[in-house]
């Protein structure tokens, strides 16, 4: 259905509202397609991009350079799973753990709490089995991964949403859109855009949801629950916005919501790998099939080196042949020969990166006074990566060199010294996390153990914002795995 | 007498004339470039009894001389005496798994190496 044919001034009610149809609004609404709730998922966008919609995320930024606000995500039906590359991996169990090392760190549960949910989700990405670590067994018979001494760092897994045809990984609008239409429950309103949360006058319940659409029809969703899908940047968005009860914005008490933002840093070319023999096997290129899976190697820091030493999740990928120069050749000589080593058949790989940035309360959107086209206003991003998260990342890639030469297998080379050469090189994964991130201390958390908003009964957020500390696997598996057991939540809700 | 034996005959002088040029070349080279060629490649300097222990000195070298430009405060008298007491119960190889294990790993011009290794390649630049 489409919110351009809804009258101006109607009301209509729902038992729950989810807005954002992304990957998280699509994952809830299928996951409660059984149960005995009327579900009405608003989503922004049509079926397909739409310029006039997109322009509605358009904002301001100062600090580091980042990606402009409307090219960050997509706003239309699947959201940002519709520019999705489709890497998978479940977080570490460390990184659910509070560490002295890192402030503001921790998660109300461990990993364990979502562990049940990780099957389910991870047959929405369609990325096979969940094997992950496991893969080492079938991609030894592609070849030998490469050998490190022990240490703080090992090769890990990720595996790859469904390729079609070598070109999509799960794009949710496209794949489940024909389910949805199935649900007898649910109805989805397309073009809807909510630009208003609206809580009862002692502010202890969400009363009703201001909707409009870009051809002027404004109505009303009153439902009993209400569950903001909307992404990292935009979930936070709306909160602020709806400041007629709360005026610092409803669930902001505290003044967190908005800050901890976080996305992951994929600095190009991060070190120079050297293999002594030259030899690596195909699975740390590009992803290899399996067993049903797709899946890829990089290397990690394990999670006692991390405990340990407060360092922050890395995923380091083998990334194209390079050749060294005249420093490059006299530190392969003489290193090789050092450890008796023959390096005739030497070769060398860039190694790519995608790291965790530490919370930071300062990296935060906050509105401005400019105005998008339906009288929203716009917002302005902070950004801000410290020394210290380069300091960390660099400790992980030492530690791997280290491995490297003590096996006797290759060597290393960090190509950045200095906090300017790592932000030339800098991109970003467009994984928006922390906003409303989860603690069950109000004074910590804008969202609740079950995801709901810390003071406001009926009102929940779905999505990579509740992360409040991050890790460095790609977040969609694991939001969508926190969806799935937030769906059960709400069940029993209804009960 | 043949044509060809003709041909075979005026050569002979020519022959002769090329090789005794040949001679004096390779006797005039001796004698300019003996002394530079027998005597050692590298200068003299207070560190050989440890530079004699690198694979390659001139990658030594080079690879010092980069380590060098970032890190100019380096001592070499102080790390030449750190690196005999540490080279001399052990192989070159063996102090630098000793150094991997007990994480004395450097970086020099970005390589992550270890330290006794880079110590010495910092001298074999201090002697180049």
């Amino acid at each position: 259905m489409d919110a351009r044919s809804v009258h101006t001034g109607s009301t209509i009610d729902t038992d729950l509202a989810i807005v954002g149809g992304g990957p998280a609004g699509i994952s809830l609404a299928l996951a409660l397609a059984s149960a005995p709730i009327r579900v009405l998922l608003l989503e922004s966008g049509g079926s397909h991009f739409e310029p006039a919609t997109q322009s509605l995320y358009a904002g301001e930024e100062t600090g580091v350079s980042y990606i402009p606000l409307e090219n960050t995500r997509l706003r239309y039906l699947g959201g940002c799973s519709n520019h999705w590359g489709g890497w998978c991996r479940p977080l570490d169990p460390v990184d659910f753990e509070p560490r002295a090392t890192l402030a503001h760190s921790g998660w109300p549960f461990g990993r364990a709490e979502i562990e049940p949910y990780f099957a389910r989700a991870q047959s929405l990405v369609e990325a096979g089995p969940f094997i992950y670590d496991e893969t080492g067994k079938w991609a030894n018979a592609l070849g030998a991964p490469i050998h490190l001494a022990p240490g703080g760092v090992y090769t890990t897994f990720f595996q790859f949403s469904k390729q079609r045809g070598s070109i999509l990984p799960t794009h949710f609008g496209e794949r489940y859109g024909e389910d949805l239409r199935r649900i007898g429950n649910l109805q989805a309103l397309l073009h809807a855009n909510v630009t208003g949360l609206r809580l009862s006058t002692d502010a202890a319940r969400l009363d009703h949801l201001d909707v409009a659409t870009l051809a002027g029809n404004r109505f009303k969703v009153k439902p009993k629950f209400v569950v903001l899908a909307a992404g990292g940047i935009e979930t936070p968005r709306l909160l602020l916005a709806s400041n007629d009860v709360m005026t610092a914005g409803v669930g902001n008490a505290q003044d967190l919501v908005g800050r901890f933002f976080a996305d992951h840093p994929i600095p190009g070319q991060t070190a120079t790998l050297v293999l002594f023999d030259g030899h690596v096997a195909p699975y740390y290129q590009l992803p290899q099939a399996a067993n049903g899976a797709y899946f890829r190697a990089a290397f990690a820091p394990r999670d006692d080196f991390r405990r340990a030493h407060g360092v922050p999740g890395a995923l380091a990928t083998v990334e194209g042949e390079v050749q060294l120069d005249g420093v490059g050749l006299a530190a392969l000589a003489e290193t090789a020969g050092a450890l008796g080593m023959d390096a005739s058949s030497m070769r060398a790989f860039t190694l790519g990166c995608g790291m965790e940035l530490a919370p930071d309360p300062d990296r935060r959107v906050t509105l401005t006074s400019r105005k998008d086209a339906l009288g929203m206003p716009r917002l302005k991003l902070d950004m801000r990566v410290s020394d210290d998260d380069f300091a960390q990342y660099r400790n992980t890639l030492k530690e791997l060199g280290r491995q490297l030469l003590a096996a006797r297998t290759g060597m290393i080379r960090l190509l950045h010294t200095s906090r300017a050469e790592w932000l030339a090189g800098m991109d970003w994964g467009n994984h928006h996390m922390g906003t409303t991130r989860m603690s069950i201390d109000p004074r910590r958390g804008v969202v609740d153990a079950n995801s709901k908003v810390h003071g406001v009964g009926n009102l929940y957020v779905a999505g990579s914002s509740v992360f409040p500390t991050y890790g460095a696997s790609n977040p969609t598996l694991n939001l969508i795995a926190l969806v799935l057991r937030l769906a059960d939540h709400l069940k029993r809700q209804f009960r | 007498m043949s044509v060809a034996e003709k041909t075979s005959i005026a050569r002979r002088p020519l022959l002769a004339g090329l090789l005794g040029l040949a001679g004096l070349a390779v006797a005039a080279l001796a004698t300019f470039e003996a002394p530079r060629l027998l005597s050692p490649r590298h200068a003299p300097s207070p560190f050989d009894d440890l530079l004699v222990k690198l694979p390659d000195r001139d990658s030594a070298a080079r690879l010092g001389a980069a380590f060098l430009a970032e890190n100019r405060t380096f001592d070499a008298d102080r790390s030449a005496t750190a690196l005999r007491r540490r080279l001399a119960t052990r192989p070159l190889d063996a102090a630098i798994q000793s150094d991997l294990a007990e994480k004395r790993i450097v970086e020099a011009h970005g390589w992550v190496l270890p330290e006794t290794l880079v110590s010495l390649c910092a001298l074999a630049a201090k002697a180049a």
